[in-house]
């Protein structure tokens, strides 16, 4: 039998290590990355079958990257893992196009089982959050946070760096853009939002889950 | 105890288990790993039953926290030797931990190379 091809990501170099070795014993770990725009790069290059997600990722956060790659790569199976045992993460997830949330409170066992489940295309959620929010969202699949009715992806992306604190120019290298259109979506964003300053901006990156506090 | 003469053997304590199998993969090949546990009040016991050489927990678990969990070990195993683990750098931990003299502080943000090292670093003898 084949075995699954995993790429992993986490931003804690000594979990990233330890999931790893942790997956190998069942999958083939074939990339492991830091940051949300690294998994999404390295997810077009390498077509994993299953990526396993922390969802508090830097520069790009896990529920971003995941919807990115799921755009140009649709059959890619997307797990989430998480210490957040909030229901609203969960049907952002969903949302995303996920197959899995798996908290990191579970055991080795169940992490390996939804690896197993996503790979057949079955979703797997930690038990815990009871049935019912999988078979809501199944009803329900657009009650999703807010700022996705409101903001693009594009601005989603931007409020996360200006939320973590970058630089116009970083955020600009970052995404290979001008200062300027920097400047216009900034300008976009507040103008949506009715947020004046950067911290009010933060505030509300972080009430959107875009980063954590 | 000189390194070389029997492999190290280690207590692991988090609350959060993938993290704690996590880290049983990454320790396994160069330790001895005696339990596993995932509270305060298991890892005072399983220190009274393992008697191991070394304790590597993380700081916040139920029922009892990782430095409390130590204090109570260390008043009547002075030798086990401690090291912590933690999520956030927060300065009041790390006074807490090194009062108890912990042999190390290392974050989760760290390279896995740097918690094998702490661990062998508490076993070399200081000329």
């Amino acid at each position: 039998m084949k075995r699954i091809r995993v790429l992993l990501a986490d931003d804690h170099p000594l979990v990233l290590a330890g999931l790893r070795s942790l997956l190998e014993t069942e999958c083939e770990v074939v990339g492991v990355v830091n940051d949300g725009r690294s998994l999404v790069e390295e997810a077009l290059r390498l077509k994993p079958d299953v990526m396993v997600v922390d969802i508090g990722l830097p520069l790009l956060n896990g529920l971003d990257a995941a919807r990115q790659v799921k755009k140009e790569l649709p059959d890619t199976r997307i797990l989430f893992l998480t210490m957040h045992d909030n229901p609203a993460y969960l049907k952002d997830a969903l949302a995303a196009g996920a197959s899995g949330y798996v908290l990191k409170t579970s055991a080795r066992e169940e992490l390996l089982g939804a690896v197993q489940d996503a790979a057949r295309n079955r979703i797997h959620v930690s038990p815990g959050f009871g049935e019912q929010i999988v078979e809501q969202f199944e009803r329900h699949p657009r009650s999703v946070s807010a700022s996705h009715s409101i903001l693009t992806g594009r601005q989603r992306e931007i409020l996360q760096l200006v939320a973590e604190g970058r630089t116009a120019k970083e955020i600009a290298d970052l995404l290979n853009i001008s200062l300027q259109t920097v400047a216009f979506h900034k300008y976009q964003i507040m103008n949506k939002l009715g947020l004046r300053t950067t911290a009010e901006l933060t505030k509300y990156a972080i009430q959107e889950g875009l980063i954590l506090p | 105890m000189k390194e070389g003469d029997r492999r190290i053997r280690i207590l692991l304590a988090d609350d959060d288990l993938l993290m704690l199998a996590a880290l049983h993969e990454l320790l396994r090949p160069d330790f001895e790993i005696v339990d596993m546990v995932s509270d305060g009040s298991s890892l005072v016991d399983a220190a009274f039953k393992f008697r191991p050489d070394l304790i590597v927990s993380d700081i916040s678990m139920p029922k009892l926290n990782g430095i409390e969990a130590a204090r109570q070990i260390r008043d009547s195993l002075p030798n086990i030797k401690f090291i912590f683990l933690t999520m956030h750098a927060n300065l009041a931990y790390r006074n807490a931990a090194s009062e108890l003299g912990a042999s190390g502080y290392v974050l989760k943000s760290s390279a896995p190379e740097e918690l094998a090292q702490r661990v062998r670093d508490a076993f070399t003898p200081v000329l």
